[in-house]
């Protein structure tokens, strides 16, 4: 990821300690901060942990020099990823975009005077669902159930989810990841980046509805998997699925079962979902608290 | 002797009315292809998207001559870059036309254009690249003007300056 930076910046991080490292944050201006397990700090021309006042200043080229490594030269070639306010890199690592938006027509057109960018590295988490492949699979792994992942932000859910679709692929079930955010696959020019699995087709940047309608008609999946349900329309998504026969796994925000049930969008299509986790940062991201069997 | 000198010189007057004639030529040949690889770029960006690197990589070699020279160099800068903007590149490469003979007034276009080109959507690029072309192409109707009055001029003028100094010599 470091050769996308600018080469000014590439020195001050080449001289720093880069273990564990999560987010690389340049906002126009102000000082450079990085992300690693143990959190947030700014880092100083030496490449030392250090105050806001003594950090390095990120300059416009440090800005200018990784959109134009990044899209190589070629914005208008970027132009879907730009709007979805994300460019994705080799690696499935992130690129976070802030600046000035331009409207035509009252949709969004483009993103002027980038003033921020926010690298965060992608890390797949391999065994992550180990501990839960007996329930979600049943016994001789040939019955699957759907499965809610519910956490807060941070939780690990996505990770969470990555492993169960790789391992549930890799079982033998014909997989479908509607990568909304291309968060599950991070697909790189086609190429998923993350694994997930021999046997799954990703539907990359399209949306739940119109994913799951180009799945059931072209893919013949047996599973779906998809991030972040909570839309509306979410709830007809997946009674679409049901009505197919075909089994769900999703990621849904929520401290608890209890205030996911009370979701007026949700409340009818919970009898889709036969196994529901709930994961919590309590002891690190991916903490489970529970599995409840749901009849 | 005397036949033999006199031959030379109004060969030698001759030839050089032929390269300043050619040089019209030239130029025209110049804008002709520069028009074709804007025509191609447009395409490309409007119904492929294919980026600069990609596009040049597999456009530069079907060029010839000056403009087969600027196209390497533009790919050669953005292989070997380390984010440099490709405003800088392009300038490398117009440098390489100027000493060409490519007009002034195209070259400023040119220089306009590759401002532009890479740094915004596929809708703003392609008004780029029209406004490049439509200018270009005036240029090309001068030029061919120009080629067409004294191409010919030149070449009567460098043989005739030869058989002129031959009289006057004998």
């Amino acid at each position: 990821m470091l050769r996308y930076l600018a080469p000014s910046l590439r020195d001050v991080l080449g001289r720093a300690s880069l273990q564990g490292l999560e987010e690389i944050r340049l906002r126009l201006q102000r000082p450079l901060m990085i992300k690693d397990r143990t959190g947030y700090f700014y880092l100083s021309a030496q490449g030392c942990p250090c105050s806001p006042a003594q950090a390095y200043v990120v300059s416009r080229d440090d800005l200018e020099r990784p959109l134009q490594l990044i899209t190589e030269n070629s914005w208008y070639a970027w132009e879907q990823e730009i709007l979805g306010g994300y460019l994705t890199l080799p690696g499935g690592h992130r690129v976070g975009l802030a600046g000035q938006a331009v409207y035509g027509g009252g949709q969004l057109k483009t993103i002027r005077s980038i003033s921020s960018l926010v690298f965060r590295l992608a890390r797949a988490v391999p065994g992550a669902a180990d501990p839960l492949m007996d329930r979600v699979v049943g016994p001789g792994g040939r019955q699957l159930l759907s499965t809610l992942i519910v956490s807060p932000p941070g939780g690990g859910k996505t990770t969470l989810l990555r492993d169960l679709a790789r391992q549930v692929a890799n079982l033998g079930f014909q997989v479908v990841v509607i990568d909304e955010r291309s968060e599950l696959a991070a697909c790189y020019q086609g190429v998923p980046q993350l694994d997930v699995g021999l046997q799954t087709d990703v539907l990359d940047g399209y949306n739940k509805e119109v994913g799951v309608q180009h799945a059931l008609r072209a893919l013949g999946p047996q599973v779906v998997v998809t991030d972040e349900i909570g839309q509306a329309n979410d709830g007809w998504i997946l009674a679409e699925l049901a009505r197919s026969g075909v089994k769900v796994m999703a990621t849904c925000h929520g401290d608890s079962w209890d205030q996911v049930k009370k979701r007026a969008w949700l409340k009818d299509s919970l009898s889709v979902f036969q196994l529901v986790v709930i994961l919590s940062r309590r002891r690190g991201p991916g903490t489970v608290e529970s599995v409840l069997r749901i009849s | 002797m005397k036949a033999f000198a006199a031959v030379l010189i109004i060969l030698s007057c001759g030839s050089m009315g032929v390269i300043v004639a050619g040089s019209y030529a030239q130029r025209v040949h110049h804008l002709r292809e520069l028009l074709r690889f804007l025509h191609l770029l447009e395409s490309e960006i409007q119904f492929s998207r294919t980026t600069l690197p990609k596009f040049l990589a597999g456009q530069a070699p079907l060029f010839s001559g000056v403009v087969g020279r600027f196209l390497a160099v533009l790919r050669q800068g953005l292989e070997e870059g380390q984010g440099d903007s490709f405003q800088a590149i392009w300038e490398q490469g117009l440098a390489l036309l100027a000493d060409n003979g490519l007009p002034s007034a195209a070259l400023e276009d040119l220089r306009a254009c590759g401002a532009a080109l890479g740094r915004s959507d596929a809708a703003e690029q392609c008004k780029h690249i029209q406004r490049a072309l439509f200018r270009l192409e005036q240029a090309l109707a001068a030029a061919e003007e120009e080629r067409s009055r004294y191409q010919r001029l030149w070449q009567y003028l460098g043989f005739c300056t030869g058989l002129l100094l031959v009289l006057l010599l004998i």
